[in-house]
């Protein structure tokens, strides 16, 4: 009986020859990290997947315009998602709140793991072309320090990641100052390694000026004056100076139709070549503009942007040489009062009829109701694809201007002023005015001309009336220390009820809360102060 | 008509002894063990010794089988087993013995080989002729259903002339006018019947309760139920035939101990089935074994070809299928032919539903509290319609119906067998658009020849479905107010929504949904084995069976131009999405058994190898801007699609090499032992990491076969342990490589240009999930066996368990957190069964009670962490999974002074911003506000216990059933109530809510437009008591007597009314109180397709 046992077992055995080497089996979808990272062409398709990271709702395409302007002092948020408006009022019952807290912060660090992989996988590619391998390192550190940038201005004690990630890190959290000497380091190694121009396809990609004004950011947000100036004189005055001027139409620097111009340092690129496309990284995906539809007024978006009324009055504060009143209002925003100060303009909103004197119209409700401004609400007009169609997606192809020329010149008259005073600087600020036809400072506004100080204070208006929505006032802010002083802050407290709930005592608010998921997860990470 | 065997096998009188034929299917398998019984030492060696006095010849036969090691064989139904015969005998061979035995009366025996069989010679019954005295009389055997007994024993009372019944259940025999005959069928009770000058009877016989007896159906072979030393349930099949079920899950809610069923009733939708609670993150979906065919259970299977369910729940009754059991396996067995010329069976099901609905505010209500909510917020009111009044639930919901239609065919000569079914079922659901149309077909024969037995099972299916739309109806429903029209001509489409001032929701319109999003599925799929067995020597069979399940599945999605919300852009285009797959599975499984008697030991031992290889291969295609027909519709295929075209593929594919081995060892029914091992390989892991091995060992012991115990009372009593392992893999076939995604380009200068990097990180360590099971089972059976109790306890421990654990954001990663051995839960429970069985004169009923608990904890997470947070639940090391972790209300405040006095400890002011009649919250971490640290523990979302109540009577020709399910101590999240009684974003209103007004107002806070103060999501106010107790089913039929219908040539007609989910008594003021949640929030109640009452009425007829 035995033998007849063994006799079957053995047949089984014969019949079946379960080789274990069936079981070795390859993805046949895609390349894996073992067969990648070989050739020229893996390392730019490599770094041009860190640019791919401008198309996600976490970072410049979506949720970044609420963070640095709809939180500031210049806008809020009508949002009818309600969670949604407490996360720019400073209300943070929920550390998780996916929007706010969570998605911004993770798609920083998607970008940042895109970059690291570049930067520790390149480095070994043999390139027949030495100054394209370093041009791609270049871009992926300038990419970084744009992520990281941001990370530090908005929760300011972030970690700090170098190297690509293995899901068992647990990196601890460093403060923002160690934050923007981390990245004034790479960006000195990463204008050494970028190109100062780009011609055809690779136009919008990180140039020498890009990553100067970009450190320039970095170093005057640790007042270190002479460092940011130096820095911006190369676009300014030194050898980058060709490359850089002002547009003579202001309005261009918000158009898709003159996207990359002499005024642009660094354009995030959008298109509408996947309309209704999904999110993510799949084929079809949207690559374009989302804030536009959030914008809109209602019916054509969300109506979520609103700037505040101190803004506009602002504005209408001083006319041009010629009389007129100055014609950023009207594409800075949409107001209440707008036919009456611009007479001559159609007053369409969305090929609409702007009806003056009861509500906007019947279709466009922009009654304040829930923003605690009293009277009618004023909506963002900045990067609204209005001027060429009457309706909005979630796709509007004009580029954000990450950092434009007018910027570099208020900065580095900041910087200036910040050095040795008023008199050299106001040039530089004069030449911004001037585009808008406004006179000269010491025409209009010579006491501003009297002090560091007064200069300082002007300075921020007239950074106000050029840049409103674009992403610069919460730096600026924080720079300027209104969320280090009791009486500064009291400035913001009046001019936005939004800052009511803002510390300041503890100044806590200044930075972001961390999420506590991200806390859960990572045992080396600390709370900000104070939450 | 279902079997209940006693221990021998019933021969027809046929006297060939190599092919002996079974009737059904359980005959089947029980005789492949009988067969195995043999034993090689030859008549002469074995001497025996017999001491009975009036004992029934089956325990006769019993104790000859045991002692000497031969196999009996019953060759006709005429030898009666429960005769009462007596014997003494010293020390005699086997055929002396027999000799002695049957001395008295006309049984014979051959011996031949190790078998023994027993018949009584066909001429005696026949041939008897004694005119003088006697008469001819005619009958009809039946069994409780009506159906006829095929080789039922007639016996004559004075003279022991007998015959059996026919192929319809009738016989003819002589007798003497005032004798009496016996009438006896195996698992039946005999009848004694004076004749008295009738000439024809009809005899119903009513089956034994010797449940214990029963075969149930193992991995890989088969087991009588009284040997069982795993925790197995066996689900009534009597169930099955009562209940609509349109799907397998359907048959097992309440049916048994330990089964947690969840599930709406949207046509076609699959439910939740989880066995002893959750054991692992990613599935605790069970295996479904259909016909040896290891695959799954969803909604093309039809449930009407079920000809037995059995459930494995243990790791050591489900050890044989080892790292695909872990979840619990579900053993399906279809139906077989049996012998006998062909047999139809025809059904017809006939049912409306109605879905349950909110009770929401009308226009007028809706416009009085809307203007409070915008009064409170120091608002004007919206500028309201007059004119409309809409009723959004009438304009989705509709009476559904369903439409069942079965015809079955079955037959079978001695050495073959065939039954072939096919079905029709539709359903048109409550909900518009909801639609479930399925078509099955099935073939399952089987033949013998010699040594060499072949079969198939194979099953056809198509079933087409829809799909709800993108955003959920029975949530919309409650986002849109009731002053919105249904359609409006000034929006893109035609369809009424929101209105920035006159009726302010992002809500969106459930009818526009369904007309602009068309979700369709249409699913073919091709399941079935072949399989043949070669008996090598006496009980030693090799079995070779492949199997192939083959899947056809195209999806569909026709987006229409137009908007369903307000804010939507109008501009997105027309699409058609066509995404088709293609799922192969094929199975070559090699076993071999033996089977042996020795004495009183029994082994019965198997041995094999199997390989599975599955391949999932997907493609697709989507295309934009349809072509418009001359009528404005759009041509619907990818063809005419002018724009966008995009393509898709991938293809997935998973190998596993399996050895596997069990012994089971049975001494004198006394003792078992059951030793199992189980070794799986798979590519889903890296080298060095592939291979598991998962052993069990169980015992059972009955102690009333100890002759020191004498329990009286007590008919049958077993004690049985067990512990093992299982393994798991519900993992991506390629989860330990870090792939690069070629899908993130960028643009340049207004230029696309192609990117391509690493977004998802991996484990590539990852290793085998494992189970550890220990289970404590005793089974006991009382009055004579009509009480019989079950009771289980289980201790579970999953290790190692493959989850994709987050991962700090801050490592970048994307598409989902990488697969990780990431925690071990610990799961115990306590599982009881009892059932009833009894007669009252004519009265036949059954009640049945099953009882369910279980407790779970988290006894490890992985990277070191100790808890996992959702927003509105904590699982936490020594926690049960998903508690809820909320900030807890404690209510209203009534005036100024209540709000100034709220302070903590330092005396800060909690909620300054409060007015009178807002929610006053616990400032649980007495910070002095609140924020999301002041989240606590408040409340567990697991079910105290569970429990089934089935009752069972019969009563002539009518029957009666009922299924209750009770769910007690959950607490759940009414997330669709946060949305109606919320009043900061509008929506409908639940109706009759009277807001806080004015001091000493209680109950219902402040209603404030625009204020997230009394609507914080994350709050226990949305908490509520999830018990609920509902009669699942109830149903009666009634068999027209066979007078009526026996002119048609039909056996029988039944017709039926049942009702499902007709009675619900629950405190819940949600929709439907049994609905599954996620796997971290598991009582979160996000408003699915709720559980639909319905009336089915039904008839089936069999001739």
């Amino acid at each position: 009986m035995k033998n007849k046992i063994l006799i079957g077992l053995l047949l089984i055995i014969g019949l079946v020859s379960c080789n274990e080497n069936l079981l070795d089996l390859k993805n046949p979808n895609t390349l894996d990290t073992g067969n990648f990272w070989k050739t020229e062409e893996d390392a730019e398709l490599g770094v041009n997947a860190v640019y791919n990271m401008f198309y996600k709702q976490g970072g410049f395409t979506r949720w970044l315009d609420y963070s640095f302007d709809l939180k500031s002092d210049e806008c809020t948020n009508a949002s009818p998602w309600l969670e949604l408006q407490d996360w720019t009022k400073f209300k943070y019952t929920n550390y998780d709140f996916s929007e706010g807290n969570r998605l911004i912060w993770s798609t920083h660090y998607k970008a940042i793991f895109r970059a690291n992989q570049v930067l520790a996988y390149v480095p070994a590619i043999q390139f027949s072309d030495e100054t394209k391998k370093q041009r791609i390192l270049g871009e992926a550190l300038y990419l970084r320090s744009m992520y990281y940038y941001n990370l530090a201005l908005l929760w300011g004690n972030v970690p700090i990641v170098v190297k690509p990630s293995k899901p068992t890190d647990q990196p601890f959290n460093v403060s923002q100052d160690s934050v923007f000497n981390f990245i004034a380091i790479d960006l000195l190694q990463a204008q050494q390694m970028l190109q100062e121009k780009y011609i055809g396809d690779d136009i919008g990609r990180a140039t020498v000026g890009a990553a100067r004004s970009l450190l320039a950011r970095v170093y005057m947000m640790q007042h270190k004056w002479d460092k940011a100036k130096e820095q911006l004189y190369w676009l300014v005055e030194g050898n980058g100076k060709g490359y850089y001027d002002l547009v003579t139409n202001w309005e261009d620097n918000f158009k898709h139709t003159t996207e990359n111009n002499i005024e642009s340092v660094f354009e995030i690129q959008y298109s509408d070549v996947n309309p209704g496309g999904p999110e993510g990284d799949v084929p079809g995906q949207s690559m374009g503009f989302q804030r536009a539809q959030f914008f809109a007024p209602n019916g054509i978006g969300w109506g979520e942007g609103i700037i505040r009324r101190w803004v506009v009055d602002e504005f209408l504060k001083e006319k041009r040489t010629d009389g007129q009143y100055d014609r950023r209002l009207l594409r800075t925003a949409w107001f209440y009062e707008q036919p009456t100060y611009f007479p001559f303009d159609n007053n369409l909103v969305y090929g609409k009829t702007f009806t003056n004197g009861s509500r906007w119209s019947a279709q466009w409700d922009f009654e304040s109701t829930n923003t605690g401004e009293s009277g009618h609400e004023c909506l963002i007009r900045k990067y609204q694809g209005d001027y060429y169609r009457t309706f909005e997606t979630y796709e509007c192809p004009i580029n954000f201007r990450y950092i434009r020329f007018a910027d570099v010149l208020l900065m580095y008259a900041e910087c200036i002023n910040n050095i040795s005073g008023p008199a050299d600087a106001a040039k530089y600020v004069d030449r911004v005015r001037n585009r808008s036809k406004l006179a000269n400072l010491s025409v209009k506004y010579p006491d501003a001309l009297s002090s560091p100080e007064k200069f300082q204070q002007r300075l921020e208006t007239e950074r106000t009336l050029e840049l409103c929505g674009e992403q610069v006032r919460w730096a600026d802010l924080m720079r300027w220390g209104y969320f280090d002083s009791k009486d500064k802050m009291a400035i913001l407290k009046a001019r936005d009820v939004d800052f009511k709930l803002f510390d300041d005592v503890t100044f806590k608010h200044k930075f972001f809360p961390i999420s506590s998921l991200e806390l859960s997860a990572n045992k080396n990470l600390k709370q900000n102060p104070n939450y | 008509m279902k079997n209940k065997f006693y221990k021998l096998i019933i021969i027809p009188n046929d006297h060939s002894m190599k092919h002996f034929i079974s009737f059904r299917i359980l005959t089947l398998l029980f005789s492949f063990l009988l067969t195995a019984l043999s034993f090689s030492a030859s008549a002469q060696d074995v001497k025996i010794s017999l001491n009975f006095k009036n004992k029934p010849l089956s325990e006769v036969f019993n104790t000859i089988e045991a002692k000497s090691g031969y196999s009996i064989l019953v060759r006709s139904n005429d030898v009666n087993l429960n005769d009462v015969v007596s014997i003494n005998v010293v020390n005699k061979s086997v055929e002396e013995v027999l000799t002695l035995l049957f001395k008295q009366s006309k049984i014979n025996f051959e011996i031949t080989g190790k078998s023994i069989s027993i018949f009584i010679p066909q001429k005696n019954a026949d041939n008897i002729n004694n005119p003088a005295a006697s008469k001819k009389i005619t009958g009809l055997v039946t069994d409780e259903k009506g159906d006829p007994i095929i080789g039922a024993s007639i016996i004559e009372n004075t003279s022991n002339k007998g015959t059996v019944t026919d192929i319809n259940g009738q016989f003819s025999i002589e007798t003497s006018n005032t004798g009496q005959i016996k009438i006896s069928y195996v698992g039946y009770e005999n009848q004694l019947i004076d004749v008295n000058g009738k000439s024809s009877l009809k005899i119903n016989l009513k089956q034994t309760s010797q449940f214990l007896d029963e075969i149930v159906v193992v991995g890989y072979g088969t087991q009588r139920k009284k040997d069982l030393t795993g925790a197995v349930s066996i689900v009534d099949t009597k169930v099955l035939k009562s209940k609509t079920a349109t799907t397998i899950a359907d048959v097992l809610q309440g049916a048994a101990t330990g089964v947690y069923v969840r599930g709406g009733s949207q046509p076609g939708q699959g439910a939740t089935i989880q066995i002893r609670g959750i054991k692992s993150l990613t599935n605790n979906n069970p295996l479904f074994v259909i016909d040896g065919l290891l695959t799954d259970g969803n909604n093309d299977f039809n449930p009407e070809d079920i000809e037995s369910i059995q459930i494995l729940k243990d790791a050591s009754s489900a050890a044989i299928y080892g790292s695909r059991a872990a979840n619990g396996v579900i053993v399906i067995t279809t139906k077989k032919g049996k012998e006998g010329p062909l047999k139809v069976e025809l059904s017809v099901k006939k049912g409306y539903q109605t879905t349950p609905r909110y009770t929401l505010a009308g226009r007028d209500e809706f416009i009085r509290l809307n203007n409070m909510a915008y009064a409170n917020a120091g608002l004007p009111p919206q500028d309201h319609r007059p004119d409309i009044n809409t009723d959004w639930q009438n304009e989705i919901f509709q009476t559904g119906t369903l439409d069942e239609y079965n015809a079955s065919i079955s037959g079978g000569g001695k050495n073959s067998t065939y039954m072939v079914s096919g079905n029709y079922f539709g359903n048109k659901g409550t909900l518009i658009g909801t639609q479930f149309d399925r078509y099955t077909f099935r073939v399952n024969t089987e033949a013998k020849k010699g040594i060499l037995k072949v079969g198939e099972n194979l099953s056809l299916s198509k079933a087409f479905s829809t799909e709800l739309p993108s955003l959920n109806p029975y949530w919309e429903v409650l986002r849109m107010l009731p002053t919105i029209p249904v359609y409006d001509d000034a929006n893109p489409g035609g369809f009424g929504y929101g209105d920035g001032y006159r009726a302010k929701t992002f809500g969106s319109n459930p009818v526009a949904l369904k007309y602009l999003q068309n979700r369709t599925n249409n699913n073919y799929r091709m399941r079935g084995n072949v399989y043949a067995e070669l008996e090598l020597a006496d009980g030693l069979k090799y079995k070779v069976n492949y199997g192939l399940d083959a899947e056809f599945y195209f999806h569909r999605y026709l987006r229409r131009e137009g908007t369903w919300t307000y804010n939507q852009p109008a501009t997105d285009p027309s699409e058609l999405y066509e995404p088709s797959s293609t799922y192969f599975s094929s199975i070559i499984d090699n076993t071999i058994s033996y089977n042996k008697k020795f004495n009183k030991h029994t082994i019965d031992a198997l041995a094999g190898i199997t390989y599975q290889s599955e391949t999932f291969e997907t493609k697709g295609a989507l295309t934009q801007n349809l072509l418009k027909t001359p009528e404005g519709d759009y041509f619907q295929v990818l063809g005419a699609g002018t724009s966008g075209a995009q393509v898709y593929g991938n293809l997935n594919e998973a190998k596993m090499i399996s050895y596997l081995g069990r012994i089971n060892y049975n001494y004198d029914d006394k003792y078992l032992v059951s030793a199992t091992v189980r070794s799986d390989g798979s590519s889903r892991f890296k080298k060095g990491e592939r291979w598991g091995t998962f052993p069990s060992i169980s015992v059972g012991w009955r102690p009333l076969k100890e002759s020191f115990i004498n329990l009286p009372g007590i008919d049958d009593l077993k004690l049985r342990a067990n512990y093992g392992t299982l393994g798991s893999v519900n993992i991506g076939c390629y989860d330990y490589f870090a792939l690069i995604n070629i899908n993130t380009p960028a643009v340049f200068n207004n230029t696309v240009q192609g990117g391509a990097t690493q977004v998802k990180l991996v484990n590539e360590d990852i290793k085998w999930e494992t189970l550890v099971q220990q289970n404590y089972g005793i089974d006991l059976a009382l009055f004579n066996n009509r009480l019989s109790l079950s009771a289980e306890y289980f201790i579970s421990d999953s290790k190692d368990i493959l989850y994709g654990m987050p991962i700090p954001d801050s490592s970048g990663n994307d598409g989902g957190s990488p697969v990780v051995n990431a925690a071990n839960i610990k799961n115990n429970g306590f599982e009881l069964t009892a059932t009833w069985k009894d007669k009252i004169s004519d009265f036949n009923y059954n009640i049945g009670i099953n009882f369910t608990t279980l407790n779970n904890s988290v006894v490890s997470l992985g990277y070191g962490e100790t808890q996992v947070k959702t927003t509105t639940t904590l699982s936490k090391i020594g926690q049960p999974m998903g508690m809820w972790y909320l900030i807890k209300t404690d209510g209203l405040f009534q005036n100024t002074n209540e709000i100034l006095n709220y302070k903590n400890t330092n005396g800060v002011v909690i909620q300054p911003d409060a007015k009178p009649g807002d929610i006053r919250y616990v400032d649980y971490n007495h910070d002095g506000k609140i924020t999301d640290d002041d989240r606590q523990l408040a409340g567990s979302p697991w079910a105290k216990f569970e429990a089934g109540l089935n009752l069972g009577a019969e009563w002539k020709n009518f029957d009666l059933s009922m299924n209750w399910f009770a769910s007690i101590g959950s607490l759940v999240f009414n997330a669709p109530r946060q949305l109606t009684d919320r009043f900061d974003d509008n929506s409908n209103y639940r109706t009759g809510i009277q807001p806080w007004q004015k001091e000493g107002d209680t109950g219902f806070p402040r209603i404030v437009y625009s204020s997230t103060l009394n609507s914080l999501v994350e709050t226990d106010r949305w908490l509520e008591d999830g018990s609920f107790v509902r009669l699942k089913n109830l149903s009666i039929g009634y068999n027209i007597p066979k007078s009526l219908i026996s002119r048609v040539s039909i056996n029988q007609c039944r017709l039926s009314l049942s009702g499902q989910n007709l009675l619900t008594f629950t405190k819940y003021s949600g929709l439907d109180p049994e609905f599954s949640g996620s796997l971290y929030e598991r009582g979160m109640d996000s408003a699915g397709y709720p559980n639909v009452k319905a009336i089915t009425f039904g008839l089936n007829i069999t001739f």
